[in-house]
């Protein structure tokens, strides 16, 4: 059970974390559950499809970039980039998959922005074959198909 | 040999739509084009992807009369024309969902009134939040997008917009609006102001078809910009409580009759928010420059270009910290007292009588005097000069003076009776010619120049010389300051110059001069084999006397 101010998250593989509500609230998905229905408040918030391990990491996210306190120090904005710097390199593919996914269920808009400016720029500059090999993308094209869009390329779409 | 191989699936295929569509959005259009060939869940992904943009903008070089080159263009724009129908005709058909449609073909003729109308229509059932379009020729706008309730931005080059024709207005919500070239009648654009009080940027840029503009109900108004192409008299009244940019730019009279004088009046309420202010061209009064403090009690950054017919202006102001003054008028008196200034800068061909209040920190001041058309340069104005640049010695000066061909002489008497001690220094001065053959003058000018500053570093203003390919000002410079050597006999600034270092930039960097320079000869082949001409940026370096040490000197003679 929580103390007044926390709230308890309950990932699908049965984890339970005890979180600060302007942590969790950075989740507009659990925003308006607790918002709309008080026993929320109470009880367990069920993330479902997430699991303990994305969910740890999701609630890393969000404590750094929860709204500082009253009686904390303001995060500068350089320690927030940095921080997102580290936290979007040490991830592998399949976390960020994961985390792309659960950040947009849950609408943790800042992370799921942070997320896909990390896939783009994984994509910039390189050309198709690379961007297949970085992300083990299967061309699922028949060689007709191929050559269909390449005729319609560029514009004609 | 064993290698581990770690088998990921192609999670990128699996991911929800929507985010790769955002993943899309972080992607320049040529970038995001790309990712339609990955596979089929990526072909998918870009074929509903809610960012439409379409731009076509190459100039190809052709000569006009070749009719083959001529067709090809023609037939390639209307395929690129045929592909936008296609495209939104899908979007349309599908219902897909449509964010951002920007369309730019400044190239292409053949966009007739039905295309741009089926386009707007679609986009405008699809949802459309930002429209963008920019065409090549004038086009009757169509009422359709005005209709669209979701509108929030809307750009729109070379459109004709008429009353007559949209009558309706729904896009209640717009926060942006930007009118390139379009011709817009006065009550078709009060219509438009009236009907969106979210607007907060209205832009309306080189537009024709109207002569007053009131805008008194936007409430949310941040930046307000308005240009006009046209010469015209008419007013601008504007009550702003959210505004905190406006830049109000008049075509600039280059009229050779200029007695045609065209007043451009404007009047602004409750804009105590504004920071920005940007005035060409137009008809304020002196009693306009009095407000400031009052009107703008917030305003930051004052600029001030070609407004004709001032006389004396007094700028009084806590706020304030950077000027621009550009005057081509005959501005007789400036006080400037505004504290809390850290830049400002004065454009002219004459030196107005200025008195500042000490700044409360450091400040720049550039001074930047185009004399080019003066028929002859007189001491008084080297007096005048000397001054104002007394004034400022407390802070960083830069200085830029466009001479004419013909200088008034000193005599070395003349400079003595005239001089002030300490000579004001300068940190930076630019200097240039604007006639082919100024040889002479170059010599008077410099000679005028110490006599009224101690410049520490001296650079060639190039844009005449470089038009010119001429050298003759650096040959002054080399032999004035490295050689000694003065066609005049006045030797009453050289005996303060203590040393003088040459170098130049290369590659964006200053650089020593390569060569132990001895005669003028060598310098100038020197230049060549650097590469150079005259438009190489030299920097002579100076360093002279302190103001003690030189004062001293002067007591004792």
């Amino acid at each position: 059970m929580a103390s007044k101010g926390n709230l308890t998250l309950k990932s699908c593989n049965g984890k339970e974390f005890i979180v600060e509500e302007k942590v969790a609230v950075m989740s507009t998905t659990i925003k308006n559950m607790v918002d709309v229905d008080d026993s929320f408040a109470q009880g367990v918030i069920p993330i479902i499809g997430v699991d303990g391990k994305i969910l740890a990491k999701l609630i890393e996210y969000c404590k750094e970039h929860a709204e500082a306190d009253e009686d904390e120090e303001v995060k500068s904005e350089e320690y927030l980039k940095k921080f997102d710097e580290k936290f979007v390199d040490e991830l592998n593919l399949n976390d960020l998959y994961d985390l792309l996914k659960a950040s947009n269920y849950l609408e943790i808009t800042k992370l799921l922005n942070l997320l896909c400016q990390k896939v783009a720029s994984m994509i910039k500059g390189k050309k198709p074959e690379e961007i297949r090999r970085i992300f083990n993308i299967k061309n699922d094209f028949t060689p007709e198909e191929e050559e269909e869009i390449n005729r319609q390329n560029p514009w004609a779409f | 040999m064993e290698t581990t191989v770690v088998l990921v699936d192609d999670g990128t295929s699996k991911l929800p739509e929507n985010i790769r569509h955002h993943i899309l959005s972080f992607l320049e259009h040529e970038e995001a084009v790309k990712t339609s060939v990955l596979s089929k869940a990526w072909l998918s992904t870009w074929r509903t992807r809610p960012d439409l943009q379409f731009i076509r903008k190459r100039v190809v070089k052709r000569s006009p009369d070749d009719t083959t080159i001529q067709a090809t263009l023609e037939k390639k724009g209307n395929d690129f024309v045929n592909s936008i129908n296609t495209t939104l005709t899908r979007y349309h058909e599908n219902k897909y969902g449509i964010e951002t449609l920007k369309i730019y073909l400044p190239m292409i003729a053949s966009v007739t009134p039905d295309h741009v109308n089926t386009w707007f229509q679609i986009a405008v059932e699809n949802g459309v939040k930002i429209l963008s379009i920019g065409l090549n020729n004038f086009i009757v706008l169509p009422e359709t997008v005005f209709r669209a309730k979701s509108l929030v931005k809307l750009w729109l080059g070379k459109f004709q917009l008429n009353s007559q024709v949209i009558q309706i207005i729904r896009c209640h919500g717009l926060r942006k609006l930007s009118l390139i070239q379009v011709n817009i009648d006065e009550v078709m654009l009060q219509r438009i102001i009236s009907s969106c009080p979210s607007i907060e940027y209205l832009k309306i840029l080189l537009s024709v078809g109207f002569a007053n503009i009131k805008v008194t109900n936007l409430q949310k108004l941040k930046q307000f910009k308005i240009q006009f192409r046209e010469k015209r008299s008419g007013f601008v009244e504007l009550e702003g409580p959210s505004l905190e940019e406006f830049c109000y730019w008049n075509c600039i009279n280059t009229d050779e009759d200029e007695t045609q004088f065209f007043p451009c009046s404007l009047q602004m309420y409750a804009c105590k928010n504004l920071k920005r202010l940007r005035l060409r061209e137009i008809a304020i009064t002196e009693g306009f420059f009095s407000g400031i403090a009052e009107n703008f009690p917030l305003l930051e950054e004052l600029t001030v270009q070609y407004c004709d017919h001032l006389q004396n202006i007094k700028i009084s102001s806590q706020s304030i910290k950077r000027i621009y003054l550009d005057t081509n008028w005959e501005l007789k008196e400036a006080c400037i007292d505004v504290p809390s200034i850290v830049r400002f800068k004065y454009s002219g061909d004459s030196i107005p009588l200025f008195s500042f209040t000490a700044p409360s920190g450091p400040c720049i001041f550039e001074i930047d005097l185009q004399c080019q058309d003066w028929d002859i340069l007189e001491i008084s104005w080297f007096s005048e000069l000397k001054e104002l640049l007394t004034k400022l010695n407390k802070s960083e000066i830069s200085l830029d003076i466009q001479f004419p061909a013909t200088l008034d002489g000193f005599t070395e008497d003349e400079m003595r009776n005239n001089a002030i001690f300490p000579v004001p220094q300068v940190q930076k001065l630019s200097i240039g010619f604007s006639d082919r053959d100024y040889l002479d003058a170059a010599y008077l000018a410099l000679d005028s120049i110490f006599w009224t500053c101690r410049p520490k570093t001296i650079v060639q203003s190039w844009h005449y010389d470089k038009v010119l390919n001429n050298n003759d000002l650096v040959k002054v410079l080399f032999e004035m300051l490295m050689l000694r050597r003065n066609q005049q006999q006045t030797k009453f600034w050289q005996q303060e110059l203590k040393a003088v270092k040459l170098e130049m930039f290369k590659e964006g960097q200053r650089v020593r001069f390569p060569e132990l320079l001895l005669d003028l000869e060598t310098f100038l082949k020197s230049m060549k084999t650097e590469g150079s001409s005259s438009c190489t940026p030299l920097v002579f370096d100076l360093e002279w006397e302190t103001a003690k040490q030189a004062t001293r000197k002067h007591e004792t003679t």
